[in-house]
C-alpha cells in the first residue's frame, strides 16, 4: 500500500508509470513535510490567544471510531470541557490539508 | 502558529463542549468520497453514546479540506442533524480552483501589500485534486463540491475566507447562493488575507490580531446559537 510503485494506486490515478512516479515522489514530499509539522507541532506550546497559558492543548483521549464503508478505524481525539457533567454538546472539527496531508490536530 | 490542538481546546472551553477533532482518508490511497464516509462515520457514532454526548446539539466545522468536509456532511444529512456548520476558507467548487472575473473589493483591500496566509500555485493544487478526485468521477458531484448541494439542505453557517485566497470568488458564489436560498449565512470576508491566514498571524500584525479575534468570535457566537 505504501510502496512508491503500487499498482492499484496507479490504476486508480489513470495515469502512465512515468507520470505516475514523479507523482507519488510529491504527494511523499508532502506527507513527509506534514509529518515534521506534527513532530514539531507537538512540542510547541500554546499561544496566549486562545487558550490559559497553564492548560495543556492536548487532546483529554484518543478514541478509535469505525469506519462505515471499510475496516479502517477513524482516530478522533478527544476534548472535553474541565468540570462539566452530563451529555454535553458536541463539536466534530476537521483540519485541513488538500484532503492529502496527515495533519490532524496540527 | 495557532495549532488545531488549540482551536479545538479553545471551542471546548468557550462553548462548553466536546470537540471531537476527527480524522479522515486521505487520498490517493482512498479517494472521494471516503473522507466524507468517515465524517458521516463520526457522525454516526456520536448518536451511539448518549452518557456522555448530546448528539441533538451537533455541530461541524472545519478548516480549508475540512470545510469542504463539514459542509457536504451538513447538505447530505436529513436537515437539523448538523445544527450549524463553521467553514473557513472551504474548497466549495472542485471542477477549477477559481472562477472567472473577481468580486468587487471590500473596504481594507485597498491597503499595499499582502495580509498573512499561503499563496497555493495552482499547478500543486492541481496534483492534490487528481489524487484525491477519482479519474472517472464528477466533480461537480453533491458529495464532493459543496456549490452543487441542494442550497436549502444547509443549516445556519459562518464562512470565513481572505479576499486574497484562491478560493476567494468560489466562496463569494457560494454564499450569494445559499443567502438567496434563505440559509442564513454569517460571511465574513477578510481583506487581504491568503490561505490559512490566521495560523500566519503574528504578534504585532495589529489589524489581522483584531480580524482572527473577530473571526472567533463570530464562529463561536454561530455555533452557541445552534447547540443551545
Amino acid at each position: 500500500m505504501f510502496g512508491l510503485i503500487d499498482y492499484d494506486t496507479q490504476q486508480k490515478l489513470g495515469m502512465p508509470l512515468s507520470e505516475y512516479i514523479p507523482f507519488m515522489a510529491t504527494i511523499y514530499g508532502i506527507r513527509a513535510t506534514a509529518g515534521l509539522a506534527v513532530w514539531a507541532a507537538k512540542t510547541r506550546k500554546a499561544t496566549v490567544d486562545l487558550v490559559p497559558l497553564d492548560q495543556s492543548i492536548l487532546p483529554d483521549r484518543v478514541i478509535l471510531v469505525d469506519s462505515n464503508d471499510s475496516n479502517r478505524k477513524i482516530n478522533v481525539e478527544v476534548y472535553v470541557p474541565a468540570g462539566a457533567t452530563g451529555p454535553l454538546p458536541v463539536h466534530i472539527n476537521l483540519h485541513g490539508g488538500s484532503f492529502i496531508m496527515p495533519l490532524l490536530g496540527v | 502558529m495557532i495549532r488545531e490542538a488549540e482551536i479545538c481546546r479553545y471551542l471546548s472551553n468557550t462553548l462548553k463542549c466536546v470537540v471531537l477533532d476527527a480524522d479522515y482518508a486521505k487520498g490517493p490511497w482512498h479517494q472521494a468520497p471516503h473522507a466524507l464516509d468517515d465524517v458521516l462515520s463520526v457522525i454516526k457514532y456520536t448518536q451511539t453514546q448518549p452518557e456522555w454526548l448530546d448528539a441533538s446539539r451537533l455541530t461541524v466545522g472545519g478548516f480549508s479540506a475540512g470545510a469542504n468536509l463539514a459542509l457536504l456532511a451538513a447538505a447530505s444529512l436529513p436537515k437539523g442533524m448538523v445544527r450549524a456548520v463553521s467553514a473557513w476558507y472551504p474548497p466549495v467548487d472542485l471542477r477549477t480552483h477559481a472562477r472567472e472575473g473577481s468580486p468587487p473589493p471590500i473596504p481594507g483591500d485597498e491597503i499595499p501589500g499582502d495580509g498573512p496566509g499561503q499563496k497555493v500555485s495552482p499547478q500543486l493544487l492541481l496534483k492534490f485534486r487528481q489524487a484525491y478526485l477519482p479519474v472517472d468521477m464528477d466533480r461537480g458531484d453533491p458529495r464532493i463540491s459543496p456549490l452543487f448541494c441542494e442550497a436549502s439542505a444547509f443549516p445556519p453557517l459562518i464562512l470565513v475566507v481572505g479576499t486574497r485566497d484562491a478560493l476567494y470568488s468560489d466562496c463569494v458564489a457560494f454564499q450569494q447562493k445559499l443567502t438567496e436560498a434563505g440559509v442564513a449565512v454569517d460571511f465574513m470576508a477578510v481583506p487581504r488575507a491568503g490561505h490559512s491566514w490566521e495560523r500566519y498571524v503574528t504578534k504585532g500584525m495589529s489589524i489581522f490580531e483584531q480580524l482572527r479575534e473577530e473571526a472567533f468570535r463570530r464562529t463561536v457566537e454561530c455555533l452557541k446559537a445552534a447547540q443551545a
